[in-house]
């Protein structure tokens, strides 16, 4: 089962702050980003991620489609990723010690914005109600069956 | 620093020889007078590995009667209260994330939403058909696990606690289908559950001296306030919170209905089929083997794969790693899934897991008479279990979670559906895409596996969350 992630945190718009989203915006695509990429790609569990400032610099988005149950990883990316959610957390208020799995759990809850719709799949979201839609074009295929089936492929 | 054991209440490191176990749920109507209680019940809790009536302790001496003491949220909430431990930094109102949110927020107690969904709580399984009076936790603050040596014993300490109890204004939340009024059970001969498999010979062999031995656990896996890099316990920090936790334990109590006329079903249905595959073994002593990860003597199916061995074999040293795909004991079986033990985990489970798959204590016992053969008589039965460890969602959720679906290894992406596949002794059946077949290598190269329709062998009547102090933490809450 697929679950959408829209992270979405309201920037500080004090000089500091600002500075400091520049500067995560600069540094993004060498330092950040293969970071991600490497911690995402071993866990075999999101398909899609990306991080997004919206508007003029007022929020920042973390979008992820990923599998599994909303409870079970939490704490893998949290351990996996510190320094980087650290980094993009100190951008707005109310930031949580990533060090702390109860903190970075409740922040990342709270700050997952419902996407419109209803699911279809059977989905639930961190409350256990119906999810929000997320369209899928292969009917919610985990990303562990769709690359065990491009292997199988690859082999043919 | 390291755990004193003899702050860390007895029933979570040694082992009782009494035979007869009740829990009892009191509900805290005045705070001040449910300490009286506990002053005088708490004052006599063991702690430490060989308190007396423990296999560790003297085996002949005389078995007196002995509790321990469990709360949940909101009655920790209210003993605080009454403590006034707002001023020693223990405001209940203020908890926040010291503590871990699945242990102190409704929204996601056991029975809530949230954690429903995330279990996989359905049909019967649902909390709308837990406990007898409907799934709300606020019936209930306190747990009082008694253990006695007879029935006796048991009738005459259930009458003093009860007639304390009620003096004391507790409210005891009662279960009118058990013969005591109350969660109650009993070590069964030769250690024999409903199913016919002996239990009790897998042990958490606690590493309290940190000395990293293969085969001990760390007493993280147990006890809070002892949080580590490899251990991100709640409170993470140091302060009131990590000093009030500290030796004590999460306490997860399962309700759980045995079906064992389903079972025995299932195996006398399957044994035609089963028995080109048996060997020497009887087909159905075979299937049940295969299913469960042991004999039904308790011999593990790793040491002795072919047929039970005579004597039974006790041992617990064994692992899979020389077993990846489940020939001699199948990746679904109910052991392994429990405890992969040495099994290779996906990576994220490696991270989250860094010194091997979540462990739980096990204590708990056996309600409701035994049934032989195929037809259902109608009466309840099962096993009461108490499952002690110090994340309540990384470990005894994770493994909840992984009885209902087995995506915990990469071992499983080896077979048709392994990752969509169940623990074959446990699991809703109708969990939405879930491949309720069992899943049972045929043993010869090229034979298909044995894949028979699976049924709900055991359902959930309850879960609940609670939280053991330590000794001194206990005398605390009482108000010493």
């Amino acid at each position: 089962m697929t679950h959408p992630l829209t992270l979405t945190l309201k920037i500080k718009q004090d000089p500091e702050t600002l500075a400091a989203l520049n500067d995560l915006k600069e540094n993004f695509a060498e330092h950040i980003q293969p970071k991600i990429e490497e911690a995402l790609r071993k866990s075999k569990l999101v398909h899609f991620a990306r991080v997004v400032v919206i508007g003029d610099n007022e929020y920042i988005q973390v979008i992820t489609e990923y599998d599994g149950d909303h409870f079970e990883y939490t704490e893998f990316f949290r351990d996996a990723l510190t320094p980087i959610f650290a980094k993009i957390f100190s951008l707005a208020d109310g930031v949580p010690d990533v060090d702390n799995p109860a903190e970075f759990f409740e922040f990342s809850k709270n700050a997952n914005v419902r996407t419109l719709g209803l699911s279809t799949d059977g989905a639930t979201d961190m409350h256990g109600n119906q999810a929000g839609w997320l369209f899928s074009a292969y009917n919610h295929a985990e990303v562990r069956d769709i690359l065990g089936a491009l292997q199988r492929d690859a082999a043919e | 620093m390291k755990p004193d054991p003899k702050n860390v209440q007895s029933l979570f490191i040694a082992r009782y020889r009494h035979k007869f176990r009740v829990v009892l749920l009191f509900r805290i109507d005045d705070p001040a007078t449910a300490q009286g209680f506990l002053q005088r019940w708490a004052a006599n809790v063991n702690g430490g590995l060989s308190p007396a009536g423990s296999y560790a302790a003297d085996v002949e001496a005389q078995l007196d009667p002995v509790c321990h003491f469990a709360f949940n949220w909101p009655g920790i909430s209210l003993l605080l209260k009454e403590r006034a431990a707002t001023a020693q930094g223990l405001d209940p109102d203020e908890v926040g994330t010291n503590l871990e949110q699945f242990f102190t927020e409704e929204d996601h107690a056991p029975n809530s939403n949230s954690v429903v969904a995330s279990l996989d709580m359905k049909g019967m399984n649902a909390p709308e058909n837990w406990w007898t009076a409907g799934a709300d936790q606020s019936a209930f603050h306190i747990a009082m696990l008694c253990y006695f040596a007879d029935a006796a014993q048991k009738f005459q300490g259930l009458g003093k606690i009860r007639a304390d109890a009620e003096a004391s204004g507790l409210e005891e939340w009662q279960f009118p289908d058990f013969d005591d009024k109350a969660l109650s059970g009993e070590v069964p001969a030769g250690g024999i559950l409903h199913f016919g498999f002996r239990d009790g010979i897998s042990k958490v062999d606690i590493d309290w001296e940190e000395t990293g031995t293969p085969g001990k656990s760390d007493f993280r896996e147990l006890l809070l306030g002892y949080p580590s890099s490899d251990y991100r316990i709640s409170p993470v920090d140091p302060g009131p919170w990590n000093d009030f936790v500290r030796d004590g334990t999460y306490l997860n109590l399962a309700w759980l209905y045995q079906d064992v006329a389903a079972f025995n079903r299932f195996l006398r249905d399957h044994r035609n089929v089963t028995a080109p595959l048996s060997g020497q073994a009887d087909p159905e002593e075979w299937l049940a083997a295969k299913m469960m990860g042991r004999w039904r003597d308790g011999s593990a199916l790793a040491l002795h794969p072919e047929r039970m061995p005579e004597p039974w074999d006790p041992s617990n040293n064994f692992g899979y790693r020389s077993d990846p795909e489940g020939e001699r004991t199948p990746l679904h079986s109910h052991i392994r899934v429990c405890n992969p033990r040495d099994q290779g985990l996906t990576h994220v489970n490696d991270r989250r897991f860094p010194k091997g798959p979540p462990r739980l204590i096990r204590r708990g016992f056996s309600y409701g008479p035994p049934l032989e053969g195929t037809e259902d008589d109608g009466k309840d039965r099962g096993l009461v279990g108490l499952f002690a460890c110090a994340r309540i969602n990384e470990q005894f959720y994770s493994v909840v979670r992984w009885i209902q679906k087995t995506d915990f290894s990469d071992h499983f992406d080896t077979i048709r559906r392994g990752r969509k596949r169940q623990d074959m002794m446990f699991g809703f059946r109708g969990k939405r895409q879930a491949e309720a077949t069992t899943y049972i290598p045929a043993g010869s190269a090229g034979a298909a596996p044995l894949e028979l329709p699976l049924k709900d062998f055991i359902r959930y009547k309850g879960i609940a969350v609670f939280f053991a102090p330590s000794v001194k933490s206990l005398k605390y809450l009482s108000g010493s």
